[in-house]
């Protein structure tokens, strides 16, 4: 810098300062670049999305052209069959039912749970948390026969509570998981000053630890919200018709032949807008959630 | 505090936890040494031994299906984990100004599988979908692409690249954005050339995000199930059978319980050794971070 300052900068000096400025030129250069590269990726993307989401809008003889059909009116026909004269309005509730109830009923006794895991010496923490972890990541289809003659005995098949407290199964694991790596994030220090201020342990956990993991518990609700939405076999093979999420309902209804695109389209649209909102609500948590905590996002 | 009073805190997580996943799981464990079928009188539940694993062991469909798992994994995993580096070391740039993109790109890994399921068949559809027409006139795949023996599980692999490679980058990028200065500042006055600063120096960095990436990713390609039901259903034949769609054919199809919970029994074993590798992955990384 002390080139600079002089009134005639020496040679080398004259030569750093333009190297700063083409390393500098470079470097906007390639954030451009970056930026469009970007917008391109984000435009591949969306574009499969959107061009299925345009159909649940077109009429049956312009998703079944031969040559795409780039501009035309919407219409709301399938949207008004598929939801009102087919009734299937009932299957984006029983998804809100289920989701609800089962994030719910875990958030609820899955954070205490948490908290215990990250504050007291749990005999077999470690082996807990592995069991949690490999139930977490099985297939569904390991717990999936089992549950349904458990749930056949106790003639709950086909009731709301058999998707609820099958989709436990992965909601628990990951609440505990994820919401014990936020209350690590606390110092300890905390519970201990709000018990000498003469909170019991549950008071210092309800009123000094939980404000702060605030952020965190919206996070894990809205994450384990979207995995219960998007389940699709439990949802399948333990509900009846009339308790059927509408994940699980959407791929009986593409046939080998005759399939109505425009209703099906229509309603994956509907089934996909609460999630989507989701995703945007989330987005700060959103590394950390699918990381099971293991990258702070 | 009262050493009893530990257990009110996960007392009834843990009651959840042994009635909905520990009880089912030991009563599939006793069915798979039992014969039991809704479809054969015969099959009463009697006592069996290790008939049901007999059975599996000679099952060609079996071996079929975890084929086709790692015919799809090992190539999906790999080109994702390429995509998602390229993809990752592109959004840095622009992520930093616009954070919208994160939610934005992990669009296709969040969303409804089974959705993304219906993209891939409306898109490779070739009378009207929008990737299968200039496939279908071109002439490249004559046939209908998830009809074909050859073409369907290539493009369950494209599908599910569609899916999951923003959220391997994600990963990456997060780690990305956490790079610390200093190597780089030293790669540079050691006149490293990009490709090599990339190699010696931005790699070896991210490498515990890749290891967890691609470990969720293997442990992931067991669950496949979703969008190869939305497009093949493991057709045509079995050639994308997957070893879900394969369990799921003989416990709800045919209704072969015991066989059935033999079969559980063999990918819960597979699961869990893997999910070591997560486990220990996932926790030697956060105890990093504690340190840090």
């Amino acid at each position: 810098m002390s080139n600079t300052a002089n009134a005639l900068p020496s040679a080398s000096g004259v030569q750093a300062i333009a190297d700063k400025r083409a390393t500098m030129n470079t470097q906007r250069l390639l954030r451009w670049l970056s930026y469009l590269l970007t917008a391109l990726l984000v435009v591949i993307f969306l574009f499969p999305w959107l061009w299925v989401f345009t159909l649940g809008f077109k009429s049956r003889t312009e998703i079944l052209s031969p040559q795409i059909v780039w501009i035309w009116t919407p219409t709301l026909d399938n949207l008004k069959e598929v939801l009102l004269v087919k009734g299937y309005w009932r299957l984006i509730i029983n998804s809100l039912i289920v989701a609800v109830s089962a994030v719910g009923l875990c958030i609820i006794i899955g954070v205490p749970a948490a908290y215990a895991f990250s504050r007291f010496p749990i005999p077999g923490k470690e082996s807990w948390f592995y069991m949690i972890l490999t139930f977490r990541m099985a297939p569904a289809v390991i717990l999936a026969l089992p549950l349904y003659i458990i749930f056949g005995r106790l003639k709950l098949l086909g009731t709301y509570f058999s998707p609820i407290l099958a989709h436990t199964t992965f909601t628990l694991p990951f609440v505990i998981w994820l919401m014990r790596s936020f209350f690590e994030d606390i110092p300890k220090e905390i519970d201990a000053a709000a018990m000498t201020d003469g909170y019991t342990r549950f008071g210092a956990f309800y009123h000094a630890v939980l404000p702060l993991v605030k952020s965190g518990i919206v996070a894990v609700t809205l994450f384990s919200i979207i995995f219960s939405w998007n389940e699709f076999l439990y949802g399948l093979i333990l509900t009846s018709d009339a308790t059927r999420p509408v994940a699980s309902q959407i791929p009986s209804l593409v046939r080998p032949h005759g399939t109505l695109w425009g209703e099906v389209c229509a309603l994956a649209t509907v089934a996909s807008i609460p999630v989507a909102v989701l995703i945007f609500a989330l987005q700060r948590q959103l590394v950390r959630g699918l990381s099971f905590g293991a990258v702070k996002g | 505090m009262k050493k009893g009073y530990i257990w009110w805190w996960v007392l009834p997580s843990a009651i959840l936890f042994l009635g909905i996943i520990l009880v089912p799981f030991i009563t599939a464990a006793t069915y798979s040494f039992r014969a039991l079928s809704f479809t054969d009188s015969t099959a009463q539940g009697q006592f069996v031994g290790l008939d049901n694993y007999r059975r599996l062991v000679f099952d060609k469909d079996f071996y079929n299906a975890f084929k086709v798992t790692f015919l799809y994994m090992i190539p999906a995993v790999a080109i994702q984990a390429i995509l998602g580096m390229i993809l990752g070391l592109v959004m840095s740039g622009a992520v930093r100004r616009a954070r919208i993109l994160v939610p934005i790109m992990l669009l296709p890994t969040l969303l409804t599988p089974v959705v993304i399921g219906l993209v891939g068949t409306l898109t490779l559809n070739p009378d009207f979908g929008v990737l299968g027409i200039p496939l279908n006139r071109s002439g490249l795949i004559k046939e209908a692409v998830l009809g074909s023996s050859t073409w369907a599980l290539p493009a369950i692999i494209l599908v599910d690249t569609y899916q999951w490679t923003p959220f391997v980058a994600v990963i990456l990028l997060s780690g990305l954005l956490a790079l610390p200065k200093e190597p780089y500042e030293a790669a540079q006055v050691d006149g490293a050339n990009p490709l090599q600063t990339f190699f010696r120096v931005t790699m070896p960095l991210l490498w515990p995000y890749l290891v967890v990436a691609m470990l969720i990713r293997v442990i992931d390609a067991f669950r496949i199930f979703d969008i190869i039901w939305v497009m093949t259903r493991g057709g045509p034949g079995t050639t994308t059978e997957a070893v879900g769609i394969y369990a799921y054919r003989h416990m709800f199809r045919y209704w072969d319980m015991g066989y059935g919970s033999a079969m559980i029994m063999v990918l819960f074993l597979f699961i869990s050794i893997m999910v070591e590798y997560l486990y220990k992955a996932l926790t030697t990384w956060q105890g990093a971070g504690e340190t840090a």
